[in-house]
Formats: structure tokens, C-alpha cells, sequence
């Protein structure tokens, strides 16, 4: 199977909490939150526009987080999701400081977690954020399938060395 | 001949695969954080208060273990600060009675019994720890505390402990008691239980270099396992606390994602 | 997208759970949902998949599964023995007491001394039944003067429709005035729509003095100036009159009053010049809307609370449903959907021979307010403590907290406080169930039934099953209701040994059965356009009424007509204050939720960057805002995206003064507000408010 990933249409994107929060519920992550919700408002009135960014953990190809971890907690699978082995978690953070999107979590109890993909859900269930998304405007699927339905919205792929598997639709 | 070069190239061995361990584990992958972020905080604009905080909360006080129960905090508080203070210690204890020979550090002198008394208490505390540790794992095992266990870690080191007490001991009880010895507390108190079996002569040899070479080899698998994180830890965690640094690693990259097409509002 | 369709029995497999169909009642838009337990406890929470929802479920409704644990909800029934202080009893003994008092005060005051409110209504049927039937009281009221009370009357009798829903994914042009739905007012069956419809290149105009969630992803944004909304809505009517944009075979077709409209407007002269001194928007903008509204098609123009949140909004929100009929967009594709209604029957019946006629008029009438789609609640404390327009001595609160959510706070206390009898029906311990006598735990959604129709624009019924055993002694409102029945001697008409009889009858005429539709969660029927065709519409012409004969029938004025709004900024207090809310918070439920309050602990007052450099105020910074009636300490939220000289406050915070984690958050800011009632549609004027804005000492 081909590696996996996200396609996120922030024009649909209203800043809502749903997917945090669905993702909370379905994968019991207590008070961590493994989708950062970011709300940002520019220009000066009346020329103003706001964009929202709901981000999960984009499972990149050359995973920063895998690379830094200096006990070999964080680990690829072949469908590309990112996992991390709360065994072997010391909880040291220099996940986070290598991850060019602050993903990483770490909450009271100190090991790291953050967004599995909805990683018990088989391939073809939609995830937990999206499918409560009140404007559908998280997609999960097949790299290359998502890649051709950016393309049709003149979306693009989150850029940069670690090779998020992300797209955007601006 | 054998027995020391035994000794003088397992241990500089495992010494230098701890360094190479310190080298792949932790110092690379410090690169590839500040190859990540491309920045380091200049230091004046540092949050020392932030820093302190963090430095007392997470490496002296240990408040998130805490967080988790009495249990967790007790074992992991009792293991690093025995285990540091012993290290401590033993170079102490190696510099002024060995390599640096100091008067009062010699054998039965004022000096000696304060080295003796650290190292015993250190070790006492660490001792503690580890059986507290060990019984933790036995009595988790299968469950989702399980995950905060470092099973493998806690026997290694409980074996090299174990080791030094008993040569420790050996030792003690080669030698008629000095008045004074008493401030050696576990070391008094095994080397006069062991005075039956005296005098462990190539025993107590036997034991110490075998000693010696688990605690080299402790620290080896230091640089490879899980321990690294008495290095990687408190770093990265004195880090977190720079909310500053945080902030700026992340906000540039959500406002880049955010910026809109070119051409529209 | 990804189907979420056939899912369900997967979900169910990976968490060892059992899905049960439900129905969210967080904020009254009750969307259908889907509830994954396992053992008696929640482990999952959705949408329902397969109704219109698809899956939706919003932040509040995703967070509710906390109310099933929650510690701080009410367990037991309670009775007042002093001021703070309740003291158990049981359920026999609370229902033996307000059945005597209800016995009483029917006998001294008649029955209509007996008001019953609820704000959320679920299963408030069997009250309604009980008491405007049985015991004989046309006093069964919701909480729309607080809501939507102006818009409902404007759509009543313009459209003769309560509540046209949206075919937003249709419509080519959209103008939305006083209505958010994509952020406070999150609408899971239209969100989608809405913004396929952008997507596939509609124009959406918001006109808000505030940039709205909806304003984020609008093709145009009005910063109108606040309660002007109605000056140009009629300078749109005259654009579209005088170049003759509407659809005259429409109109003369379906319309009442089409000529005396046309020529009102051009008699009063409400020209876009007119309207750009009032709104603060060029008269060319207003042209140009005008013209693009009354030329594209399909369209559709709408409000909500905005506009009737100023006295004028009433005429405004007639002007709304007016102009979509000028042009012909009505319950077509890509209009205002005038929806039908499932075919649902009531749960049970009285027969003729057991039921009370009322002998007064129900209190809306009696109070002047013929036409008031529901109570104009800022009167009742006036009923209550001088008998005016008669006495109301015993009042029932469900799911309703006007103590904290109407204007005069301290004379709505006194008033609850006054009454011979006051019940509090709720999940959680309001501060109006702290006046009352009687506190009664309801069920939460998790633990109750119910059938009733959704908001999705084909015909919808949906079905709440219960998913967890009670809560303590939490009961449903029906068993509550047939408690009370049986003590006052009509227990035999509310009998059934369990939920699922009243259920059959209630869907008998549906076209399918209770056991699906247990498994489902909902039925749904056609949606068919043009409805008025077959019907007409509900007027008393039978046609859509741009000139009101029922406005006309009660001396009101037939014609929509402009006014200034009530309360004006001047030099003492120079900001108008706007009412919001957050996505995130509705009512009472979410207070005590922890999740929701790590994400919005607490309200704020938007201030505009440039107002807020001249006052010396940064994001964050606590500050004082005072009206003539009262000053209350608020965090200040400082953006560009609000109009100067404005202060929109997100209200619903400081509640829960007697639960664990909402206690002390954020601010009630009511205390600031006046009264303002509408004197047709009796709904509440919350913007009617000026006010001025310093930073807090200390």
C-alpha cells in the first residue's frame, strides 16, 4: 500500500475544536491534545482575513522526530504513519525540537504522544477528525490520490526537507 | 598480566563504546535538531527564571514523576540521586586515594571515612532504589504502567551495585574493624557479617574486577539504551521551558502554511 | 470524501462497543448523532453517518460525553429550605408537593396562574400536553425573545413558514446579515453546503459589524454600522424596485401587497444614498448588492439574531424574507427551504372529555402581544409580582436559565423568588434553579428517549435511544411529567411500561418502524422544491404577505417600515455593544466541561485595534465596561476585524457558581444591558447597549 497522508482545505477550515476533540475522545488521550488549532487574523480593518490551520502530526517521509530520538522510540510503518513506543519514550523531548511543526506532545506524565493516524483504524474508515469535521475539510487517504485532488484545487504539498505528507488547499 | 589486561582494555573498551554512543545517540541527534530549527536563543534572551524553574522542577525535584505517584518518584529519585552522588563520589574517592593520594584520604583517616560515608550512603539510596524498581516491574508487569518500567536498565544496575557492596564487604571484612568503620555503614555492617568466610583474598579480587568491568560495561550500555536519557532529558526539558523558543520554532512555520494564495485576500 | 457510511459496525469492532442513535441537545439545533459504549460508559461520540449530518458533530456536541460522569450534575430531587440551602427529597415527595401547590393555585388563581418555559425542549411534549390540556394552562412557552424572536415573526407572517432552512450548496449568490452560521450558531446540517457552495465559486456577503466566522470565508465582508442592517435591506427593495429587477409574474403571482410595496418604499424615499448616511456603506456598494442579489440566480438573503437584537430588527427581518420574494427566490433549489415537517404524531392523547379549557388568554395575548411568536419574558417578572396582565404564581423552568440569560438579572431573581410555586427542571444547578423551590435532575441526552423532527431540509424525524442507565435519580421529562400526572388523577392517560409504546404512536404515520429506527437513528422522506405550488403558503391570503394582513388585523403597521435603533452612542458612552457567543459554549451544559474550557475558559469584549491603542489596551488586558446601568470586569480581546467605535461581547460565561470547574470563569456580563423589548414581537433588544471601556485597575 502506498504511504498515507492528509489533505487539508484551510478555505473549509473554520477553527472549530471539533477534530481535536474527536481525535481526544476516539483515541483517549486525556488532556494532550494531538491536533493544534491555530487561528490566525491579518490585515487592518476593514481589509481583514482570517485562516484557520487545524495540525495533526503529518507522518513525513524522512521523519525529523525518528531521526532525533535518541532512544529509537519513534518508528516509520510501511503505510507511512509515524508511531512512537510509549515503552521506550524517556520523554526527553528533542522529538519536539526537531520537528519543524511542534507536533510532539507531552502531557503531566512526561512520554511523548501525538496524532497515530487514527492507527487501529483500517485504511479504508475516514479518521476520527474527519469524519466529525463540521465542513469536511480534513481528508485522509493514499498520497498519490490525494495529491491528484490538491492538484485539482490548485493545492499544494506542505513543503520542506522532512517531507511532510501533507497537502493544503489554500 | 592477564587479569589487568583483562582490565585495562575491557574497561578503556567500554568506556569508548560509551562515547561513541554518546556520539550516535545523542550528540548527532542534537544536530539534527539544531539542523531542524537553524537557530540557536541568544543568550540574552534566555529565560533565566524559566530555566532555574525548569532545572529545579524537572532534574532536582523530579515534580513530574511526582505527578505520576509516590512509588515512581520514590524509585527514580532514590536511583539518580544515588546514582549521581556515588559517581561522584567514586572519582573522588579514585582521585584522592589513588591517582592523587592525599593524607587524610588514606585508609582509616578522617578523610577516608567521610569518602567511605558518601559512597555508602549514596549507594545505600541508590540500592534502595533499584529494589524499589525492580519489585515496581515485577508487580506492573502486563500493564500500562509497564511503559514507565525500564526492566533491563534497573537489573544491569542493580548487578554492578550489588557487586561493589560485596567487594566493598570482602574488603571490610579482610581487616580487623577500626574504630570509625561505622561511618561505613552498609560496608561496616556486610563486611562484619561476611568475617565468617575471612579472608576473601582472590575473591575479593575476582569481585571487584568484575565489578569494575559491569560498571564500565553500565556505562557502554548507557550510550545505547534508554539511560541516555540522564543526558537527553534534563536538556531537552530545561529547553521546554523557553516558551519563547517554542514559540518561535513553531508560529513562523503555521503563518507560512497560512499565508494565502498569491491573489486573494 | 471519505464515505462514513457502513462504518458504524467497524467502530464498533475496534473499541468492543455498541453504537445507540442519539440526539445531541447541547444548543437547539439537535443534530442526530451516533454514541459508542461499551460496559455502560462512552467511548466514542459522531455524528450520525447516514443522516443529513453525515458524520458531523461540533466541538460542544464531540465534548458533551463528559456530562455522562459529570460529578457536579444534579442527582437527587431537592427542595429550597433557605436562601443557598436544599435539602434532598425524594422523588414521591417533590411530586406529592408540586402537585398540591399546582392543585392550589389552580383552585385560588385558575389554572393559568401556571407558566411552563424550556429553552432546550426535549421531550417537553408531554408537559405541553399535561399542563395546556389537562391541567388547563395555554401558557407553554420556549425561550425565542432571548433568540430569535424578530426573525421567527418576520418569517410567520411574511413567508408563513417558522423556520425555512438553506440550500446553501445551490444558491449562487448569498448574503447573510445578523447570522453566523459557520461560528456561534455552528449549523452541522448547512456548514458543508455553505461552503461547497463557495467553493464552487458563489458569492457570499456578510454584513456583521464583526468579522464573523463566516465572514472568514465570505467573497465580501459589510462592516455595517451595528442595528442599521434595515436601512439597506429597504435601499435594496428600492434598488430592485426602481430598475425593476424583481420577478413580476412571481409576485403578482404569490404575492400579497406587491404594488403597496413598491410603492412604499419609493414614497419614503429609502434610497442607497439614504441608506450610506445610516449604515456607513457606500451607496454604490448598495447598488451593486442590489443588483447582483436581484440578477443571480439562485439566491438567497437571511438573518438570524443579529438584526433582532436592535428594537428595528423587526420590520429589518421582514425586509429579508420581503426581498426573496421579489425576486422569486423562494423553496427553490438554492433558496430559502420552506421544509416539511416528518409526519410525527404527539405521544399520547387527552381525550376531549378530560381536557380543561383554559379561561384566559394565554399571556403573550393578555400582555398586548397578539402577534409574539413566543413570550416576551422580559414582562413575566411584571406578571409575577404585580399580576399584571394576570397572575402567574407557579412557573417551571426545563433546560432554562433566565435568571442569568435575560436582562435585569436582579429583578428576574426577585421575581422566581416570588412565586408560590418554581420548579427548575435541568441537568445542572442553575442559578435560576437556585431560586426555586423544587430542583429536579433531568436525564441528559444519553440516559432519555425521544422522536422528533430534525432540521435537515427534506422531512426528518431522528430518534434519541438511550445509551447509558440513569444517572442517580435523573429521570427523562416524561417520567417526570407522568409522576406528576399520576398525582393529580391523570396518571391513566400517561401510562406505558416503556418508552418505545409512546414511540410507535409517535411515528405511526412514518413509513417505516420503530426497530429500524432504532438501529438508524432517523428517517427521511423527499425533499421537494416549490412546495406552494401544491399549498400556497400559511398566510391569512394564502400568499407570501409583503404588506401583513395579520400585522394590519391587530393595528400594527402592514408595511415594514425603518427606525433608527433605540440606544445611540454618545460622548458619556461611546460604543455600541454587540452580542456573540463562542462555537464552543451554548447554554449550561458546556460550563462544567473540562474539555471545552481548556479550549475557551473564559468570554472576552472584541475591541477594534485602533480603539484599543487610543485607550491604551492590549490583547489580553482585563478591562471595565460600563453602561448606564452597570459595569462588569472582562478580558479584552484586541482585532482588526471589528468596526470601531464597536465592543462585541461573547456572552454565556460566568455561570456555575456551584459546580466544580465552572465556578468562577469568565464574566456574566448581562448586568450591563437594558431593557428593551420589541412592542410586536416582544423579543429582547440585547444590542440596544452603549457603553464605555477603560482598563481595569488593579
Amino acid at each position: 500500500m502506498g504511504a498515507r497522508g492528509w489533505l487539508f482545505d484551510i478555505g473549509k477550515c473554520t477553527g472549530c475544536h471539533a477534530c481535536e476533540v474527536a481525535c481526544a475522545t476516539w483515541n483517549a488521550t486525556g488532556a494532550v491534545s494531538w491536533r493544534q488549532i491555530v487561528k490566525i487574523e491579518t490585515g487592518v480593518y476593514p481589509n481583514v482575513g482570517t485562516r484557520n490551520l487545524s495540525m495533526p502530526c503529518l507522518h513525513c517521509d524522512h521523519a525529523p522526530c525518528l531521526q532525533a530520538c535518541p532512544v529509537a522510540a519513534i518508528t516509520k510503518r510501511d503505510d507511512g504513519v509515524v508511531l512512537v513506543d510509549q515503552a521506550t519514550c524517556v520523554g526527553c523531548m528533542f522529538c519536539f525540537w526537531a520537528c519543524p511543526f511542534g507536533v510532539p506532545q507531552f502531557g503531566a506524565e512526561g512520554k511523548m504522544s501525538k496524532c497515530t493516524f487514527c492507527a487501529d483504524r483500517p485504511a479504508e474508515l475516514p479518521r476520527a477528525c474527519e469524519e466529525v469535521c463540521p465542513t469536511k475539510a480534513i481528508l485522509s487517504g493514499e498520497m498519490h490520490e490525494l495529491e491528484a485532488l490538491a492538484a485539482r484545487s490548485g493545492g499544494e504539498r506542505v513543503g520542506g526537507p522532512a517531507g511532510p505528507a501533507m497537502f493544503v488547499i489554500r | 598480566m592477564t587479569r589487568m589486561a583483562v582490565f585495562w582494555i575491557l574497561i578503556p573498551l567500554f568506556i569508548g563504546v560509551l562515547f561513541i554512543g554518546l556520539y550516535r545517540n545523542l550528540l548527532a541527534k542534537l544536530a539534527v535538531i539544531f539542523g531542524a530549527s537553524g537557530r540557536f536563543i541568544p543568550w540574552r534572551d534566555v529565560d533565566a527564571a524559566a530555566l532555574g524553574q525548569a532545572y529545579a522542577d524537572e532534574v532536582v525535584f523530579q515534580r513530574r514523576i511526582r505527578l505520576r505517584g509516590r512509588v515512581p518518584w520514590t524509585r527514580h529519585i532514590l536511583i539518580s540521586w544515588g546514582f549521581s552522588v556515588l559517581f561522584v563520589f567514586d572519582l573522588l574517592t579514585a582521585l584522592l586515594t589513588k591517582y592523587l593520594p592525599s593524607e587524610p584520604f588514606l585508609d582509616g583517616n578522617v578523610g577516608w571515612l567521610f569518602l567511605k560515608f558518601g559512597l555508602n550512603l549514596s549507594g545505600m539510596v541508590l540500592l534502595a532504589g533499584l529494589l524499589i524498581a525492580l519489585a515496581r516491574s515485577v508487580t506492573t508487569a502486563g500493564t500500562e504502567h509497564a511503559r514507565f518500567n525500564d526492566t533491563p536498565g534497573t537489573a544491569f544496575l542493580l548487578l554492578v551495585v550489588v557487586t561493589g557492596f560485596v567487594a566493598q564487604g570482602m574488603r571490610f571484612a579482610n581487616v580487623p574493624p577500626q574504630p570509625g568503620y561505622g561511618w561505613a555503614l552498609l560496608g561496616y555492617w556486610m563486611g562484619e557479617a561476611m568475617r565468617a568466610g575471612a579472608p576473601y583474598a582472590g575473591s575479593h579480587a575476582f569481585v571487584w574486577v568484575t565489578h569494575a568491568l559491569l560498571a564500565s560495561a553500565f556505562l557502554a550500555y548507557l550510550g545505547w539504551s534508554r539511560m541516555i536519557h540522564v543526558f537527553a532529558a534534563p536538556l531537552g526539558r530545561i529547553f521546554y521551558s523557553q516558551t519563547a523558543l517554542r514559540e518561535a520554532k513553531v508560529r513562523p512555520v503555521m503563518e507560512g502554511l497560512l499565508k494565502p494564495r498569491a491573489g486573494s485576500r | 470524501m471519505k464515505e462514513t457510511a457502513g462504518t458504524t459496525e467497524a467502530l464498533e469492532r475496534l473499541r468492543d462497543a455498541e453504537m445507540t442513535p442519539g440526539i445531541c441537545y447541547v444548543c437547539p439545533w439537535t443534530c442526530p448523532t451516533e454514541v459508542y459504549t461499551r460496559k455502560g460508559e462512552i467511548v466514542y461520540v459522531r455524528g450520525n453517518t447516514r443522516a443529513s449530518t453525515k458524520g458531523s458533530r461540533c466541538v460542544k456536541g464531540e465534548a458533551s460525553h463528559v456530562l455522562a460522569k459529570d460529578d457536579n450534575r444534579l442527582k437527587h430531587p431537592m427542595r429550597r429550605v433557605g436562601p443557598n440551602r436544599f435539602e434532598r427529597i425524594t422523588w414521591d415527595e417533590a411530586l406529592t408537593q408540586i402537585a398540591r401547590k399546582l392543585t392550589g393555585i389552580k383552585a385560588m388563581y385558575g389554572p393559568e396562574a401556571v407558566a411552563y418555559l424550556w429553552h432546550v425542549d426535549p421531550n417537553s411534549v408531554f408537559a405541553q400536553l399535561f399542563l395546556t390540556e389537562c391541567y388547563g394552562t395555554p401558557n407553554y412557552y420556549g425561550h425565542t425573545s432571548a433568540c430569535e424572536q424578530d426573525r421567527r415573526l418576520a418569517a410567520l407572517t411574511v413567508l408563513g413558514h417558522v423556520f425555512p432552512v438553506h440550500d446553501y450548496e445551490n444558491a449562487k449568490f448569498i448574503m447573510l446579515l445578523g447570522i453566523n452560521m459557520l461560528g456561534a450558531n455552528q449549523n452541522l446540517f448547512e456548514s458543508r453546503g455553505l461552503l461547497a457552495a463557495v467553493a464552487k465559486g458563489a458569492r457570499l456577503v456578510v454584513v456583521d459589524p464583526a468579522f464573523t466566522a463566516t465572514a472568514e470565508k465570505a467573497s465580501e465582508w459589510i462592516p455595517i454600522a451595528p442595528g442599521t442592517d434595515g436601512a439597506l435591506l429597504f435601499a435594496m427593495a428600492h434598488v430592485i424596485v426602481q430598475d425593476k429587477l424583481y420577478d413580476e409574474a412571481f409576485c403578482r403571482q404569490w404575492t400579497h401587497g406587491f404594488d403597496e410595496f413598491c410603492r412604499h418604499v419609493v414614497a419614503r424615499g429609502y434610497t442607497p444614498e439614504w441608506a450610506a448616511g445610516i449604515t456607513d456603506v457606500a451607496a454604490d456598494t448598495i447598488r451593486r448588492l442590489a443588483r447582483e442579489f436581484a440578477t443571480t440566480r439562485p439566491a438567497m438573503l437571511e438573518t438570524f439574531k443579529g438584526l433582532g437584537n436592535y428594537a428595528n430588527g423587526l420590520d429589518a427581518s421582514r425586509v429579508v424574507y420581503i426581498l426573496d420574494a421579489l425576486t422569486g427566490q423562494v423553496d427553490g433549489p438554492g433558496n430559502l427551504i420552506l421544509k416539511d415537517w416528518a409526519p410525527l404524531q404527539p405521544p399520547l392523547s387527552i381525550p376531549e372529555a378530560r381536557k380543561t379549557k383554559p379561561g384566559k388568554p394565554p399571556l403573550h395575548v393578555a400582555m398586548g402581544y397578539p402577534l409574539a411568536p413566543d413570550l416576551p419574558t422580559q414582562l413575566l417578572p411584571k406578571a409575577i409580582l404585580e399580576g399584571t396582565p394576570y397572575p402567574v404564581k407557579g412557573l417551571f423552568f426545563q433546560c432554562t436559565n433566565p435568571v442569568m440569560s435575560e436582562p435585569n438579572t436582579a429583578l428576574y431573581r426577585k421575581a422566581v423568588q416570588a412565586l408560590e410555586l418554581s420548579v427548575a427542571i435541568d441537568t445542572y444547578f442553575s442559578e435560576t434553579a437556585a431560586e426555586c423551590e423544587f430542583v429536579l435532575p433531568e436525564a441528559s441526552f444519553y440516559e432519555r428517549a425521544e422522536i422528533r423532527q430534525s432540521l435537515a431540509m427534506p422531512p426528518e424525524a431522528i430518534v434519541c435511544v438511550p445509551a447509558l442507565a440513569a444517572y442517580h435519580e435523573a429521570r427523562p421529562v416524561y417520567d417526570i411529567v407522568r409522576g406528576l400526572a399520576e398525582k393529580m388523577g391523570y396518571g391513566d392517560l400517561f401510562q406505558w411500561n416503556s418508552w418505545e409504546e409512546w414511540g410507535r404512536r409517535i411515528i405511526k404515520d412514518l413509513p417505516t418502524d420503530l426497530d429500524t429506527l432504532k438501529k438508524t437513528g432517523f428517517w427521511s422522506g423527499e425533499l421537494t422544491y416549490h412546495k406552494y405550488t401544491r399549498t400556497g403558503f400559511a398566510t391569512p391570503t394564502g400568499k407570501i404577505e409583503l404588506m401583513s394582513e395579520a400585522f394590519a388585523k391587530h393595528g400594527y403597521n402592514a408595511l415594514p417600515e425603518y427606525r433608527d435603533r433605540q440606544v445611540i452612542p454618545d460622548e458619556a458612552y461611546p460604543f455600541q455593544l454587540i452580542n456573540s457567543k463562542f462555537e464552543m459554549h451554548c447554554n449550561l451544559t458546556t460550563q462544567n466541561n473540562p474539555i471545552l474550557l481548556r479550549i475557551r475558559g473564559e468570554n472576552w469584549a472584541e475591541i477594534n485595534t485602533g480603539d484599543a491603542a487610543r485607550l491604551g489596551i492590549r490583547d489580553g488586558d482585563r478591562i471595565e465596561v460600563a453602561s448606564p446601568q452597570a459595569a462588569v470586569t472582562i478580558k479584552a480581546k484586541v482585532r482588526a476585524g471589528i468596526r470601531p467605535g464597536v465592543i462585541c461581547v461573547r456572552h454565556g460565561h460566568g455561570f456555575g457558581h456551584w459546580q466544580g470547574i465552572a465556578k468562577g470563569r469568565g464574566t456574566h456580563i448581562n448586568p450591563i444591558l437594558g431593557t428593551n423589548v420589541n412592542p410586536i414581537s416582544g423579543g429582547i433588544g440585547y444590542n440596544e447597549c452603549k457603553v464605555r471601556i477603560r482598563k481595569a485597575s488593579g
